[in-house]
């Protein structure tokens, strides 16, 4: 009977590995693949080995993408981590008026990257609501928009949801009598969220500073509206440069792995700390 | 006692300044666009134009905006399809690297869309012939949809006694009808939580349309995108992307209402 059971158990789960095989680790291993072609070729059926030179010429030429990919986002999980953790905690430990219409618009921005680079481009040109600061400042409005700084406010608007989603949960499991009990014996507010709350809830901040790394490694829009010439320099738009208009995609191959494995990185490190993986 | 009473006060009040801030933050670019999609602005100030963007919008804008639906409710069936016995199995039986494959099962959601993009591309136009398909589209937007559907599946599953199926089983229900009668409506709230969410994510997504659907099909998502590179300045682009983002909202809002925290997998707060 046992037997039996894991028989079905197998059948029942296969067609979704079938799928997933098909669907996903193929197109991966392809994109492994043409990584060591030149240009086209693999897609037309010829494929024309180069070993590691489209490797070579990202190192030579695109290095600064690699680091601009990089930097963003990580400056964005910053911001994320500064802004994210004090509503994490208001949400979970104070009551709040209107709490579904918070988490709406929290969740929100993770399923409209478009709409983020769209409305914060937008804000930042002549006769949007920023007019009033470049005249007081006598900045230009290019001396913002089309600068790293719009691409790394627009990557953390676009990410603030992971940030709080991944606090709350690990704020949530700390008992709220560990907090009474440290004021009890005396420890001020500021005291407790040092040496209590925070190393408790550490985990949790820890993994959602790393998924809204992760998540901001695919953004696109985002650098290539907002970053203009010189600050959409990163890995996604390039790709898109790459392989719909100069059809090299031997080259974006190569950055889309370089991309993949920064991914699986801080995929796995999320995982491992929220425990998914053992 | 009065002096406590107001520190309490002011606690409370620094708490809603400090969270409408915040809301501000996140909110003002979508704001912004619907405000922009009523507005005009001329040298001399800003003119308010009512409904006039809205009705400058073009007939394709409309027939995309029907595509995408029709796309979108295809493929959170397709992901169910893929992501229920998975789940199912996932959540009744133990196994040695259940928790290897369940990342691994997980593991489409975060792939940048970029590299699925590039990757479904070239094997769609090599090997399966899917390349500009309704069916491609269908298929490439599932496998990067589906963890969104498994994880809510899998954490109701897992919340529900074996026993409902068993006594269903020794009353003499078949096995369809344990699965049809039975375990869907327990989970019911499980099931709706994945179709919101990959509907949704499927209505925006354009990046991955963008490499496997090729010209012959509009989604709406995509017209978006490529209204917002070439004609960006227009009202009328602002009017569309209000409809999408208003559209999305309002799902998210219903959703975050009619579902309770357990079933809305990763999104629970």
């Amino acid at each position: 009977m046992k037997r039996f059971l894991k028989a079905i158990y197998v059948l029942l789960i296969s067609p979704t590995v079938v799928y997933l095989v098909l669907f996903w680790l193929i197109p991966l291993i392809n994109i492994l693949i043409m990584s060591f072609t030149r240009g086209e070729s693999f897609i037309l059926g010829q494929p024309e080995y180069v070993g590691l030179q489209n490797y070579f010429t990202v190192i030579g030429e695109y290095y600064s993408t690699v680091i601009n990919t990089i930097l963003f986002p990580l400056s964005a999980a910053t911001i994320d981590f500064i802004l994210g953790y004090p509503l994490a905690y208001l949400l979970v430990r104070r009551r709040i008026l209107f709490r579904n219409v918070l988490r709406a618009s929290l969740i929100f921005p993770y399923f409209g990257d478009i709409y983020v680079s769209y409305g914060l481009w937008n804000m930042f040109l002549p006769g949007g609501p920023f007019d009033w600061f470049f005249n007081i400042t006598g900045l230009s409005y290019k001396q913002i928009l089309y600068t790293p700084y719009a691409v790394i406010l627009g990557f953390s608007i676009f990410t603030l949801p992971f940030m709080v989603l991944y606090t709350a949960s690990s704020l949530s499991e700390i008992d709220p009598a560990i907090e009474e009990a440290a004021y009890t014996l005396g420890a001020s507010p500021l005291k407790t969220f040092f040496k209590v709350i925070l190393p408790l809830s550490a985990p949790g901040a820890v993994a959602g500073f790393i998924a809204c790394f992760g998540w901001n490694l695919g953004g696109f829009l985002i650098p290539l509206l907002l970053g203009g010439v010189e600050a959409s320099n990163v890995i996604t738009v390039k790709i898109v440069y790459l392989t719909l208009q100069l059809h090299n995609y031997g080259l974006a191959s190569s950055l889309a792995i370089i991309l993949m494995i920064m991914t699986i990185i801080s995929t796995y490190l999320t995982l491992k700390i929220t425990r998914v993986v053992g | 006692m009065g002096e406590k009473l107001r520190h309490e006060y002011s606690q409370i009040l620094l708490k809603y300044i400090y969270l409408a801030l915040v809301i501000f933050f996140i909110l003002s670019p979508f704001i912004f666009i619907l405000y922009r999609s009523f507005t005009y602005r001329t040298y001399w100030g800003v003119l308010f134009t009512g409904l006039k963007f809205y009705s400058e919008i073009p007939q394709a804008y409309w027939r995309a905006l029907i595509n995408s639906l029709i796309v979108a409710l295809l493929v959170s069936i397709i992901d169910f399809i893929i992501a229920f016995p998975a789940a199912f199995v996932l959540a009744r039986y133990e196994f040695k690297y259940k928790r290897i494959l369940t990342a691994i099962l997980v593991a489409p959601m975060f792939t940048p869309d970029i590299v699925a993009g590039v990757g479904l591309a070239s094997t769609y136009i090599r090997y399966y012939g899917l390349y500009g398909t309704f069916t491609g589209t269908l298929l490439g937007l599932a496998s990067t949809s589906y963890p969104m559907m498994l994880l809510p599946l899998f954490a109701s599953l897992r919340t529900l006694d074996p026993i409902y199926e068993d006594v269903a089983k020794t009353l003499g229900a078949k096995p369809h009808q344990v699965i049809i009668r039975v375990i869907f409506p327990l989970i019911g709230p499980g099931i709706f939580s994945g179709f919101v969410l990959t509907f949704v994510w499927c209505l925006n997504n354009y990046l991955l349309p963008l490499f496997i659907t090729g010209p012959a099909i509009d989604l709406l998502a995509v017209k978006l995108y490529s209204d917002i590179r070439w004609w960006g300045l227009l009202g009328r682009v602002a009017a569309e992307a209000s409809i999408l983002q208003i559209a999305t909202f309002i799902i998210v809002l219903l959703y975050l209402k009619f579902t309770g925290a357990k079933y809305q997998g990763g999104f629970a707060l």
